[in-house]
């Protein structure tokens, strides 16, 4: 099926149409043949080697296991680990032993054929799960152990075994004979449909069959007969079940629901599941919608008190279907229609009681008081209605509203005290107090229903609603999954677990508990999350891979791309349609959330990239030339002290040696600007966070100022407080030094430079003050663009790389504080540092 | 006594000639070496006093070097290192270095440093001769028997974690202590609150014996490194 995505194993099976024809045989034998052609084959699994050990020798059995008694199941992860070209597994039927990793062996084969390894198997005419009706009919079992009929419609290639049975065979040769002729329909039907079906695609424009799904045993043939209409008709096959809301199905219902949902799956039908009481108009709505030409509808024989079969009211609805009705008698479903009517609920017993005393003591006090006989019908007919309201069925307001009439008749019309009326016109009066009842009782009924539907209606929309909303609000990955595992932790009531996946590797889970309680719920249980990503499909708890598993684990996905593994706990409650359904759709919700926030952040990553790449080819362009500049100096110098040295006076000599002293001081201190502008990386510094005390930074970055060669007084003024902050210590010192740097570049020699820190709010504000002319308006706007300087004449001298102050910006802002500028008093310009202030617990 | 006798480990000749050039003018006697393996040779052969060891070796790891001899010596190591590579300081620090030397570096701060290293080998041998009790840098007298601290004779009271970081830097004066190793010594743990309880503890200690008007400053911050405690000329 998905030969283009990737190397998918070949299926073929070895067909027969009874036990002992020689299926195991005929493939133990094209195995060695296959083998003596040094072909790459391994025996997975011999069901039952007696008579079979002479060709078993030749074969090499999967590593490490004697396939004889020990291993009763296939051994994937050997097979797997072992790698051959081609495996042989007997039987592909079987049901596995409950705590394998698989239900079905099927499913074990089809994940060696995901592996990309090739599979031989046998199998029966009796195994082919569409089939069973006619194989009842003619052997009279059952068989449980099935395969699904896609496989073997789409293996590679079958082979039927048309031998004898070897043995005294426990079938007649009648049924044998018969069973012979449904295989080799069987197979026949295989070819037609192989040469006849190109590719899925042609399901678009074709029919397509919808079944509904009940939860009675008599269901399944209903299911199969579907099945086969669509292999026949080559038709898409839905399988729809309207769970209805008001309903809570046994724990005996829910099983066979299951089973025939799994069957379902099994004949390659879709699943739908909707919640609606009107059964009917959500099945005509549904084909509507989807397209659907056929419907197949299983119906026992109607009654003479049910309104209109199933099959009647469709006809009505959706007169463009043609109906499918298979006939069945199912004693429960008749039994069911008639029990829940009788059951008697205790309060609605009390509630109708007594509003029937409540009604008849009113119409008493109207009796003695002289009212119109009318008045007290009113009074009844209000009793009867108030019933209605407030009982669930409507058998209460029906048996009231009788019970009114007769005690009416008994107490109020004449003669008293009897059942009988002389006045013929009291007939009518009966009557008509009936069909009010009646009535009223039917409205309030269905008000009551629609009510309770529009309420869960309400409830799952307003809970996907909250989710989306909180959802939208949040922006990180971590965020977006724990709101959506809380809202499904509080919705379901249950334990959840969730692993993100990043490059196709599980991460630390994270749990989410109603209870602090134990989360050793969740231990043991991380290959089962494993599997799921691996083979991206469903498993544990209530499906049929890895069953013993405490909790359900699902891929959160879009499309192929696995965003995390969700496990909830189920431990033996599964969840009902209602809860898989509003589960699946939050699922989904979180998936779009996820791609969403994955795409917006590679997006910004690209963005910041191409940022960072622009602010680095800027970099380098200035750099070059402004490297270019005081090296110059350098060389020159030196190459004049080198060759003319000798000729050159003292103090000549001397002047040569400073230049080359300041020159190499500057490239130092470029050298050392350059290096942090490296650290920006991703858009964010690299940080190397510690507390530091604030006047060490200070100390060390005026250390740094070489204060014998500087003409201005360097003033400090430090807070009376131990001023702590987490910094890179570094890059701030790198900050300060940077601003100091231009202080005494720009401003005349022997002015003051006054350095202060002090806290303000949380905050610890660096002042660097200084007395020069200032910086005006225009430029404090630019002054922390890269490459920007102040003084524009002087721009192509090598003091030009307006790096320093836009660093110091970035270096600010990476350890979310401040820088300002603002004018100095009288004369002179500060540069104000604020960073967020650390607060100390102290370890004594 | 003699002039002390230097093994320089730096694999740049331009470096290695600077430095030798230093320290033939103040008339030291000095072991050049250009990698790991003969470094640790010249050192089993020539005893020298100080290594000054860069740390970007050829052949093998410096920080290897600095075990090697820490295995048999407590002679005195100074690094040698390229600006960015604080967390291969604070490593050979905690190795078992003593000091170390940002490139580019000054003469001048070369040579401070070596006259630091030395004094410290100079204290070793003393503390070592005499098993001494009384430990006395400047005005700074530490009577480690009765854990009392004068300063110009006069007592200050210290708080036990106060009294702990002294102690710490006065046993190991003239070698660097990282935050790590003092966090460690003191509190047995490294955390981010444990560092900045350091630097707090160090505030208030160094208020204490370093009163503003005195000018003295017994300890060094190494920002983002660690403190040392160096030694004074003790005043009048």
């Amino acid at each position: 099926m998905n030969e283009e995505k990737k190397h998918q194993g070949r299926l073929k099976i070895f067909f027969g149409y009874a036990m002992h024809t020689g299926k195991t045989y005929a493939m133990l034998q094209e195995a060695k043949e296959l083998t003596d052609m040094s072909n790459d084959v391994v025996v997975g699994y011999i069901e039952n080697v007696e008579g079979l050990e002479t060709i078993l020798k030749g074969l090499e059995c999967v590593p490490n296991r004697q396939l004889m008694l020990s291993s009763p199941e296939v051994d994937i992860d050997a097979i797997l680990a072992r790698h051959p070209h081609i495996v042989l597994i007997d039987h592909m039927a079987h049901t596995n032993r409950n705590g394998s990793r698989h239900l079905k062996r099927y499913q074990d084969i089809l994940e060696i054929l995901e592996a990309g390894i090739d599979v031989y198997t046998t199998a029966n005419v009796q195994d082919i799960v569409s089939l069973q009706d006619d194989i009842n009919k003619i052997t009279g079992e059952h068989s449980s152990e099935t395969i699904p009929d896609y496989l073997f419609e789409q293996a590679h290639q079958v082979k039927f075994i048309d031998n004898e049975p070897q043995y005294e065979h426990h079938y007649s040769v009648e049924t044998l004979k018969a069973l012979r002729e449904l295989a080799i329909k069987c197979c026949a039907q295989r070819i037609k449909k192989l040469t006849s079906l190109p590719s899925k695609s042609h399901f678009i424009n074709s029919e397509h069959i919808l079944v509904c799904l009940s939860p009675s045993p008599s269901n399944a043939k209903v299911i199969r007969t579907a099945a086969k209409l669509a292999s026949t008709y080559q038709a898409r096959l839905t399988a729809l079940y309207i769970a209805p809301l008001d309903k809570k199905l046994s724990k005996k219902e829910y099983q066979y629901l299951q089973e025939n949902i799994s069957l379902a799956k099994d004949l390659q039908a879709q699943i739908e599941v909707l919640n609606d009481n009107k059964v009917v108009f959500e099945i005509a709505e549904y084909a509507r919608i989807s397209g659907v030409t056929k419907i197949v509808l299983g119906q026992s024989p109607t009654h003479f008190f049910q309104r209109s079969s199933l099959s009647e009211q469709l006809v009505r609805l959706a007169p463009q279907l043609e109906i499918y009705v298979i006939p069945y008698i199912d004693e429960r479903s008749i039994f069911k229609l008639v029990r829940p009517q009788l059951t008697l609920n205790r309060q609605d017993f009390m509630r109708t009681a007594g509003m029937l005393i409540l009604s008849t003591l009113i119409g008493g006090i109207f009796y003695y008081l002289d009212f119109k006989e009318s008045n007290i019908i009113l009074i009844y007919i209000l009793g009867v209605l108030m019933t209605a309201l407030i009982t669930t069925r409507r058998i209460y307001s029906l048996a009231s509203s009788f019970i009114s009439v007769l005690i009416f008749n008994f107490l109020f019309t004449s003669p008293r005290l009897t059942l009988r009326a002389y006045d013929s016109r009291y007939i009518v009066t009966f009557i008509i107090m009936f069909i009010v009842a009646f009535i009223t009782s039917s409205m309030t009924n269905k008000l009551q229903t629609s009510a309770k539907d529009s309420a869960q209606n309400a409830y799952r929309m307003k809970i996907l609603l909250e989710t989306n909303q909180k959802l939208q609000k949040e922006k990180n990955k971590e965020g977006i999954i724990s709101v959506t595992c809380h809202s499904l932790m509080k919705l379901l009531q249950r334990d959840i677990i969730f692993y993100p996946v990043s490059k196709n590797n599980l991460e630390k889970p994270l749990i989410f508990c109603q209870s602090p309680k134990d989360t050793s719920i969740f231990q043991n249980e991380e290959a089962v999350a494993k599997w799921v990503l691996k083979n991206n499909k469903h498993a544990g708890a209530t499906t049929k891979t890895l069953s013993n598993a405490l909790c359900l684990y699902l891929a959160v996905r879009i499309g192929d791309k696995i965003y995390g593994i969700i496990g909830i706990y189920i431990d033996d409650k599964p969840l009902d349609s209602y809860e898989n359904n509003i589960m699946l759709s939050i699922l989904g919700e979180l998936a779009l959330s996820l791609e969403n926030e994955s795409v917006i952040k590679e997006k910004a990553t690209a963005d910041l990239k191409a940022k960072n790449e622009q602010l680095r080819a800027n970099l380098l362009r200035s750099i070059s030339h402004d490297l270019r500049t005081p090296l110059t100096s350098i060389s020159g110098n030196a190459g004049i002290l080198l060759s003319t040295g000798t000729i050159l006076d003292e103090d000549k000599k001397k002047q040569l040696y400073s230049d080359i002293y300041d020159d190499s001081l500057w490239l130092i201190n470029l050298v050392e600007n350059l290096l942090s502008v490296t650290r920006i990386e991703n858009g964010s510094m690299n940080l190397n966070l510690k507390v530091e005390l604030i006047e060490d930074v200070i100390n060390e970055a005026l250390k740094h100022i070489n204060t014998r060669r500087i003409q201005h007084h360097i003033q400090v003024i430090q807070d009376e407080n131990i001023l702590l902050a987490k910094i890179d210590a570094r890059l701030i010192v790198q900050v300060i030094m940077n601003i100091l740097d231009n202080a005494i570049k720009y401003t005349p020699d022997h002015t003051t430079i006054t350095i202060q820190s002090y806290l303000k709010d949380k905050n610890i504000y660096i002042d660097i003050a200084d007395e020069g002319n200032g910086i005006n308006d225009k430029d404090k706007e630019h002054i922390f663009d890269m490459f920007y300087t102040a003084n524009r004449q002087v721009a192509d001298s090598r003091r030009s790389l307006g790096l320093g102050l836009s660093l110091c910006q970035s270096i600010i802002q990476a350890h979310h504080g401040e820088i300002k500028v603002y004018d100095n008093s009288p004369h002179g310009t500060v540069f104000q540092i604020s960073l967020p202030a650390q607060e100390v617990e102290i370890h004594e | 006594m003699n002039s002390p006798k230097i093994l320089v480990v730096e694999d740049d000749k331009a470096v290695r000639n600077l430095i030798a050039i230093t320290l033939q003018t103040r008339n030291y006697k000095y072991i050049l070496s250009d990698s790991g393996e003969s470094a640790l040779l010249e050192f089993a052969s020539e005893h020298p006093d100080v290594i000054l060891l860069d740390l970007g070796l050829p052949d093998i790891d410096g920080m290897e070097v600095i075990q090697k001899i820490r295995e048999k010596s407590q002679i005195p190591i100074i690094i040698l290192s390229a600006r960015g590579e604080e967390s291969d300081k604070v490593a050979a620090l905690d190795a078992g270095a003593d000091d170390y030397l940002t490139k580019p570096f000054s003469v001048e701060e070369l040579l401070a440093r070596l006259r630091v290293a030395l004094r410290r080998t100079e204290y070793i041998w003393n503390s070592d001769a005499k098993n001494n009790h009384i430990f006395e840098n400047g005005d700074l007298k530490i009577d480690y028997a009765s854990s009392c601290v004068t300063l110009k004779g006069e007592e200050i009271h210290l708080t036990p974690i106060e009294y702990k970081i002294l102690n710490l830097l006065s046993k190991n004066i003239g070698k660097i202590l990282t935050h790590t190793y003092l966090t460690r010594e003191i509190w047995g743990s490294a955390f981010d609150s444990d560092v900045a309880s350091l630097r707090v503890f160090m505030a208030n200690l160094r208020k204490k014996i370093e009163p503003e008007k005195s000018g003295v400053s017994y300890i060094q911050t190494h920002v983002g490194i660690g403190y040392r405690m160096v030694k004074i000329e003790k005043s009048d």
